[in-house]
């Protein structure tokens, strides 16, 4: 029977304490939140690549295949001579090319970025409103009887205000 | 250094609060003269839609043109809206990967504009056509007639490059809203926070979320920087690619490129010297930021006038008696006074950037914005019109170019089109990146515009 | 198109049962058609839908009288070609030919008859009514008969143009019958002085048969046979045959003129001396010939006569009144007559404006003299084939008979396709006479200036619409048959006269016998072929009647070699007095020279919406009138080119637009005839201004011609700026190398190469052409830049025309233009070097504009046709911005094809639409035809099989398509000729046209 501990600070430094000391208590489900993107808060929770990347290059080599292929593929459906220029005339795909490479790229971007930082978000997690203005906040999940554990940490960090509730899982 | 949340926790507060008053402040309620200002852009706007209906039904010969001119004000607002949409990029892409903060006070402004003079240029290649009604013949979807567009024409390379840069620029764009959108949802409380939260994507700002974010926004701005450059280039090559002296030619890809940046720069002045005073944000828009922009804008023009002098050069060079007739007609034939006046906007006003006390003086800054756009302007204008007025064959130079006030509508109407959009977005998103600022200006990070006091006000 | 078959739909299939064959053609031109539904199950004998019927019929646009083959469609005639076994024309047909079809498909045609209606008796107003056949024909008939009762007949008068053969005897019987009527064979441009020269050197009045093609030395004075000289298209091809280089032979023409017309612009030499001087030139020629002993086949007595009556003519002498150096004039002398050449080997002719001042006799005297001492009459110069114009009457006639009607000696004015009221001199007071007729009838079917004034107007069928018969000169008898049942509610002048002549009893209706028209003319033609004995018969072989009128309906009419009669050298010469021409006006004014058009000949073209907008060949200028001048006389008028002047003659005052003419004598002023307009038409009505209202009246003493050359104008420049339309803006070639030219001497050296440019190379291997290529090869030194190509163009392509307000932003849409470059290198000089080159679609194997186009609409196919497909275009236009030739044209508006001319379109091409691109095709579906032909029969597509409309008809043979796969094709073997080159061969566009230098 989980419970979700949320702590509300005004400052990211202490969010940032608090969220490191969670982790070093072994507490693994610690989600923080920022009205800005926060390195020291970032660093808080550990090292961790974006894998976002991976779905950029996938896409540019996509786009870049595309790219040759569909032109190839219509002057060979009807070819049709024009100004002399041989019916595959690779010079003018390039461009054709490069411009799908960064189109599918840039789509290929945004699709990772959505499935790996789970948006669109229909059910909310527990949030508060202030943490888009000037409020950070340390999100703790753990199994009921260590919640009191958890509130410790957060005060220990000089959190503004506690909140904790049913655990949805 | 972590301590520094603990010391001064108020200093955070005290910035983020005002940053996200201030600035939310604009989406408001607006004023009565936003509206005056909407009103008129907007019968400009019906203005441009009359003559388009009306050349539409009569038939393309309603606009001035004067064969051997196929061509005329409407390709030229095509590359003049084109070149606008550059900087936008270059401000928001280029600088992100340089690091040159002082951007983020200007970044989403000049990426709204992008999209919009995306939007905007991508509507004269339909304007211009003989029958537009058929412009999707432009596009390769398959069809029971299995005919396909012509890869080899630049046209067709157009066609790629602007959708591409259309989707790129617009997603760019809102990507980097989502947050702050999530910020307006969750102050806003009038009908606008259900758009804000259908938009805001559910948008918390966990630490998942900004990682991949900024993960994703660097990798914009690195796929957004190439092509920019590929993107003009294709518009350049429209003529370059074409065998009309005065067209074909080897510098235009760059050239083009600078001449966008240039132009691009002068038109995020025009619009962000009014919009901060109408938006009060003079204390994060400031002289600073337009003193970087000018700076940017000396190389431009620079380069632009170098392009110009090259092109005479090798005229010359060459020894070809078209390519040179071309030329002379340029500088003293039906078309001179335009592109005199072209060389005084973009070569010579430019100049007086050079000095400090021009560049920190919001209204001369104006002025020069306007005059840079009038000449990059005229720039397309006289390259496209005075070279085809004199191509090849002189049993051909007969048309002189006059246009018609069809075409003074629809030009108009795109301007209009423009600012319509503009207005619309400035009042309904954070024309400055909320986030950005406070990330800028958070206690952790690296000190907000420190070396701009009048930026932010830090202390208490 | 689809909406055209609806509009035609039950009609035409009327017209095509009309124009299927003869015998039904006769009955339907006769009439009204029957107003019987005919069903498609029974097709009409010899049309197939879809496939073209050919007719062979005579042009009636000038009394050249030219033979035409009619193209028909469905029952329509759709376009008009010259008729290759025609002795006059020889399948070539002239710009104004061309447009015949815009005759009779005029928008403006009356649609029926009209009675003069009094409105208001009081005012004098009154309008043009309906008026019912019957109604019509019986007033005029009661008119007549009133007349003629009261014993008056000769208070009748009917003015006819130069017609002849059975038409012209039908107009003289019944001119007869009605008791001696006046007679008038009325022609604006008659050669009185031609007529009256022969007369009175060699005791014949004709206007003589001139061999052009012989001549190796040809000197006009003033001649404009390339324009509309006699028999233009006769003569231009002569000239072209002889004109061709021919190994090391090509002859030489010099033109004498005060204006380099087109002819002169397609001479080797242009001479320009004061105005009315000519007769001086040929004189002093004549001298130095006698004087040097030059002559040739002369007796001494003759010689001895001319050496006296030609000795006070010596150039010195006479070079300072012509302002030309005497050297000149006896080089030229010497050029003409050449004892080592022979006899007959060169030619003198004159005319045109500049021959027609008051010594215009004189000077044809004089010419007379010129080619007699060279030995040419009887060779170059031959009478016995004597042409039609001898039958005209004089302007003198014309001008007694306008003093009569002034007089109210004149009853009734028969007016037929004749328009004095525009054509005549103002001077002369004709409209003014013309109100002093109590009754004007006027067989004529626009309503031109002086039909408007008639008080009857019955409408004839035009030409095509007709039977008839012409004989443009002894021994030419060319047959016009009806290709198309009438149009419009019409009849032929011939039924008329018939009909009415019926209607006055016994005496006149017993000198008429004949039913109709047609009958009339095959008993005429069988009159005559029965009265010929069957050795000369024209068509050998035809035993009865029937075969022969078979035959020549055929062939277009019947022909036999006419031998040049001899005449005597006659010393009635002695008697003409050789006075340099007399012009009146202010001694400060301006020489007027109203010139006849190429396009509009006295006017009678300006109705036709083709012949406006195709540039005039000289100054290139569209739908109006100018006044051309020198740049040094407009200097001293300090009038600019555009400037409006207002021109003032002691007989008239116009307003017009100045042209700089740098190729025009300075001190004179020349304006074409033709606009000016107060009627006639949409497209002629209220435009430009008419010359001839400031001519002088008199007629020319001896032979009663028009003085055109007779006055001098005052010329004040007005504040207003009225700029000429022009659609070439540039006479040089600014270095662009798009007409060269070489040397005589450096053909026959064969120097005539251009050096080899830089070698072609392409980055894609080269496309293949497996079964034909298509080229062409178009001869610059047989180019005379007439513009009868581009009317063929129009006609045959459905090139839409676009009207003045379009053709001032350049929106022409012709697929062919004839561009004009001058080279200038020394003012002085009086070698002549201006190239005409046709331009158009040049088909090229590396076409720019095919790269450019992002939907395929243009493109290469493997016949090395540059395809253009209409409904798959966009409209970007990019490809006329790449077209380094410039010879695409984008159709700005949905184009318009006002009633009736919408039936002359051409089915077999498209009307293209709003929107869309379009440019030369090569007439593809005349390839496509030629194609369809061959595979029938099995064998490849023959060489001169395809050709192109602007080909078929060039007078000069300029334009040779065919299969440049073939290496012994004509166009092949052109393609190779020293003389070849390619327009802006460095672009490496590889055209399939070929050009070859003019020679110079």
């Amino acid at each position: 029977m989980n419970v979700h501990v949320l702590g509300v600070f005004d400052a990211a430094g202490k969010a940032a304490d608090a969220a490191r000391a969670l982790r070093t208590d072994g507490f693994a489900r610690v989600t923080t939140y920022a009205p800005a993107f926060d390195h020291n808060l970032d660093a808080a929770l550990g090292p961790g690549k974006s894998p976002v990347r991976a779905f950029t290059l996938a896409g540019g080599i996509l786009g870049c295949a595309l790219g040759f292929a569909f032109p190839i593929y219509t002057v060979l459906d009807w070819p049709l001579i024009t100004g002399g220029k041989a019916i595959v005339s690779l010079p003018p795909f390039v461009v054709i090319a490069f411009e799908l490479t960064i189109l599918f790229a840039a789509l290929m971007t945004v699709a990772g970025f959505l499935l790996s930082s789970g948006l669109p978000r229909l059910r909310q997690a527990p949030y508060d409103a202030r943490f888009s203005q000037d409020r950070w906040g340390v999100l703790v999940t753990c199994a009921a009887e260590r919640a009191e554990a958890a509130r410790a940490h957060l005060t220990q960090a000089d959190v503004e205000e506690v909140r904790v509730g049913e655990g949805t899982r | 250094m972590p301590s520094d949340g603990h010391v001064k926790p108020e200093r955070g507060f005290v910035t983020y609060r005002k940053i996200s008053d201030d600035i939310l402040r604009t989406i408001q309620a607006p004023s009565p003269s936003y509206f005056l200002a909407l009103g008129v852009v907007a019968a400009v706007l019906l203005w441009g839609v009359y003559g388009l209906t009306h050349q539409i039904r009569v038939g393309l010969g309603v606009a001035g043109y004067e064969p051997p001119i196929m061509w005329a004000i409407y390709i030229t607002n095509f590359v003049f809206w084109v070149g606008i949409a550059h900087s936008g990029t270059l401000i928001s892409a280029v600088l992100l990967l340089f690091r040159a903060r002082w951007r983020t006070a200007v970044a989403r402004a000049s990426e709204a504009m992008t999209v919009f003079a995306v939007m905007t240029a991508g509507l004269f290649p339909i304007i211009h056509l003989g029958r537009p009604w058929y412009f999707y013949w432009l596009f390769p979807y398959p069809n029971q007639r299995e005919l396909w567009v012509n890869f080899r024409s630049p046209l067709i390379w157009d066609v790629f490059a602007i959708s591409t840069y259309l989707t790129v620029s617009t997603l760019f764009l809102y990507l980097g809203l989502v947050p702050d959108i999530a910020a307006a949802r969750d102050r806003q409380q009038d009908w606008r926070r259900y758009l804000y939260r259908v938009l805001a994507l559910g948008w918390q700002g966990t630490d998942r979320q900004w990682r991949h974010f900024n993960s994703l926004y660097g990798l914009f701005a690195a796929l957004a920087t190439p092509l920019v450059v590929s993107v003009h280039s294709v518009v350049s090559w429209d003529f370059a690619m074409s065998i009309l002296p005065g067209w074909h030619s080897t510098i235009f890809a760059p050239y083009f490129v600078a001449g966008a940046i240039f132009s691009g720069l002068a038109m995020v002045m025009t619009l962000l010297i009014p919009m901060r005073t109408l938006l009060h944000l003079e204390e994060y828009i400031t002289l600073h930021h337009f003193e970087n922009l000018a700076k940017l804008m000396i190389p431009t023009s620079l380069i632009v006038s170098y392009a110009y002098v090259t092109e005479f050069f090798v005229a010359w060079y060459t020894g070809s008696a078209f390519e040179f007739g071309t030329f002379v007609d340029r500088a003293l034939g039906a078309y001179a006074p335009f592109f005199w006046v072209m060389v005084l906007c973009n070569c010579l006003v430019p100049l007086s950037l050079f000095w400090k006390r021009v560049r920190t003086n919001l209204r001369a800054l104006f002025v020069i914005s306007l005059l840079v756009n009038i000449g990059m302007w005229l720039e397309r204008f006289v390259i496209i019109v005075s070279s085809l007025a004199h191509s090849f064959d002189p049993a051909g130079w007969v048309g002189v170019y006059r246009p018609t006030w069809v075409e003074g509508a629809i030009t108009a109407g795109a301007f209009a089109w423009f600012f319509l959009l503009f207005l619309l977005f400035i009042k309904n998103f954070p024309g400055i990146s909320m986030t950005e600022m406070k990330e800028v200006s958070s206690p952790d990070g690296p000190p907000a515009v420190s070396y701009q006091p009048s930026a932010l006000r830090l202390e208490p | 198109m689809s909406e055209l078959l609806d509009h035609v739909g039950r009609r035409t299939f009327l017209k095509l049962l009309g124009a299927a064959a003869p015998a039904v053609a006769a009955g339907a031109c006769s009439s009204v058609p029957p107003e019987r539904i005919i069903p498609y199950v029974i097709p009409p004998e010899d049309d197939v839908p879809g496939v073209a019927t050919w007719y062979a019929t005579t042009c009636q646009e000038c009394p050249a009288g030219c033979g035409m083959r009619v193209r028909t469609r469905e029952g329509r005639p759709v376009k008009v070609e010259g008729n290759p076994e025609h002795a006059i024309n020889r399948g070539r047909l002239c710009i104004r030919g061309q447009a015949s079809l815009q005759g009779l498909y005029n928008p403006d045609r009356i649609r029926g008859g009209r009675r003069r209606e009094v409105t208001n008796a009081s005012a004098g107003q009154s309008r043009l009514t309906n008026v019912a056949w019957e109604d019509a024909l019986t007033s005029l008939a009661a008119r007549i008969q009133t007349v003629r009762e009261a014993g008056r007949s000769s208070r009748i008068a009917i003015v006819t143009p130069l017609v002849t053969g059975t038409l012209d005897r039908l107009f003289d019987t019944f001119a007869k019958a009605i008791g001696g009527a006046r007679r008038i064979r009325y022609e604006p441009f008659g050669y009185e002085a031609i007529r009256t020269a022969g007369r009175i050197a060699f005791a014949r009045e004709a206007v003589p048969h001139y061999d052009l093609a012989r001549a190796d030395v040809l000197v006009s004075f003033g001649a404009d046979f390339l324009e509309t000289w006699l028999s233009t298209v006769e003569y231009s091809a002569a000239f072209a045959e002889a004109h061709r280089e021919q190994g090391t032979r090509r002859s030489r023409f010099v033109h004498i003129e005060p204006r380099l017309s087109l002819t002169a612009s397609n001479a080797d030499e242009w001479i320009s001396p004061a105005p009315g001087t000519e007769m001086l030139v040929a004189l002093a020629m004549v001298q130095v010939i006698v004087a040097e002993r030059r002559t040739q086949v002369i007796q001494d007595a003759d010689l001895k006569f001319i050496t006296d009556l030609v000795a006070s003519y010596s150039p010195d002498r006479v070079a300072s009144q012509i302002g030309v150096p005497a050297a000149k004039l006896t080089e030229l002398a010497r050029l003409f007559s050449d004892p080592k050449a022979g006899p007959g080997r060169s030619l003198a002719i004159g005319g045109g404006v500049a021959g027609s001042g008051s010594n215009a006799t004189a000077l044809q005297v004089a010419l007379n003299l010129l080619n007699y001492v060279a030995g040419n009459v009887g060779t170059t110069v031959r009478f016995g084939p004597d042409a039609s114009y001898g039958r005209a009457s004089t302007y003198r006639e014309f001008a007694e008979l306008v003093e009569s009607m002034r007089a109210g000696d004149i009853e009734v004015l028969i007016t037929h396709d004749v328009n004095p009221a525009f054509t005549l001199p103002a001077a002369l007071g004709f409209s003014a006479a013309l109100e002093r007729v109590p009754f004007v009838v006027s067989f004529s079917n626009t309503l031109d200036e002086t039909t408007a004034r008639a008080h009857l107007v019955l409408p004839t069928h035009g030409p095509l619409e007709s039977w008839g018969d012409e004989e443009p000169r002894a021994g030419v008898r060319g047959l016009r048959q009806p290709v198309i049942a009438a149009r419009f509610d019409s009849r032929h002048v011939g039924d008329l006269l018939l009909d009415v002549g019926r209607r006055l009893g016994e005496e006149v209706s017993g000198a008429l016998p004949a039913e109709g028209f047609y009958e009339y003319l095959r008993a005429e033609w069988r009159a005559r072929y029965e009265a010929e004995p069957p050795a000369s018969a024209a068509t050998p072989g035809s035993t009865t009647f029937d075969d022969h009128w078979a035959t020549a309906l055929e062939r277009g009419g019947a022909w036999n070699q006419i031998e040049p009669q001899p005449v005597m050298f006659s010393r009635e010469v002695a008697k003409v007095s050789f006075d340099a021409a007399v012009i009146n006006g202010p001694s400060d004014g301006l020489v007027l020279m109203p010139y006849a058009s190429l396009h509009l000949y006295d006017g009678r073209g300006a109705n036709r919406s083709w012949l406006q907008e195709i540039p005039d060949p000289v100054t290139k200028a569209v739908w109006s009138s100018w006044a051309e001048v020198h740049p040094d006389t407009a200097r001293s008028l300090s009038a600019q080119e555009g400037q409006l002047v207002s021109v003032e003659s002691p007989h008239g005052k116009l307003d017009v637009p100045v042209v700089l003419n740098p190729n025009l004598r300075p001190g004179t002023m020349a304006i074409p005839i033709g606009q000016g307009h107060t009627e006639y038409g949409r497209y002629a009505a209220g435009r430009g201004v008419n010359p001839i209202t400031l001519i002088d009246p008199t007629p020319e003493l001896l032979s009663g011609g028009v003085r055109w050359l007779s006055v001098k104008v005052r010329v004040t420049p007005r504040a207003l700026y009225r700029p000429v339309l022009k659609l070439q803006s540039s006479e040089s070639q600014v270095d662009r190398d798009i007409a060269l030219a070489v040397s005589l001497d450096d053909v026959i050296a064969g120097r005539a190469q251009t050096a080899p440019g830089v070698e072609h190379r392409s980055l894609s291997p080269e496309h293949t052409h497996p079964e034909y290529r298509w080229g062409m090869a178009i001869d610059l030194d047989a180019c005379t830049g007439c513009n009868a190509c581009v009317a063929a163009c129009y006609a045959e392509n459905n090139v839409p025309v676009m009207g003045p307000e379009a053709v001032r932003r350049g929106r022409t849409m012709s697929w062919l233009r004839i561009e004009r470059f001058v080279e200038r290198r020394d003012p002085a000089a009086t070698a002549v070097d201006v190239r005409f080159v046709p331009m158009l679609c040049q088909h090229c194997d590396h076409a720019p504009c095919e790269t450019v186009c992002p939907v395929y609409a243009t493109y290469h196919t493997d016949e090395g046709l540059n395809a253009q497909v209409y409904n798959r275009c966009v409209g970007t236009r990019y490809c006329s911005n790449n077209c380094p030739y410039k010879v695409r044209r984008f159709n700005w508006f949905q184009s318009e094809f006002p009633d009736p001319l919408h039936l002359q379109l051409n089915p077999d091409v498209t009307v293209r639409s709003q929107g869309v691109m379009e440019k030369c095709t090569f007439c593809v579906q005349r390839i496509h035809e030629g194609k369809d032909r061959a595979k029938d029969e099995k064998r490849p597509v023959r060489d001169g099989e395809v050709v192109p409309a602007c080909a078929q008809t060039c007078p000069g043979q300029a334009i040779v398509f065919g299969d440049l796969n073939d290496p012994s094709s004509r166009v092949s073997q052109l393609a190779g000729s020293p003389r070849a080159y390619r327009i802006f061969d460095g672009l490496n566009t590889r055209p399939a046209v070929t050009y070859l230098k003019k020679i110079v």
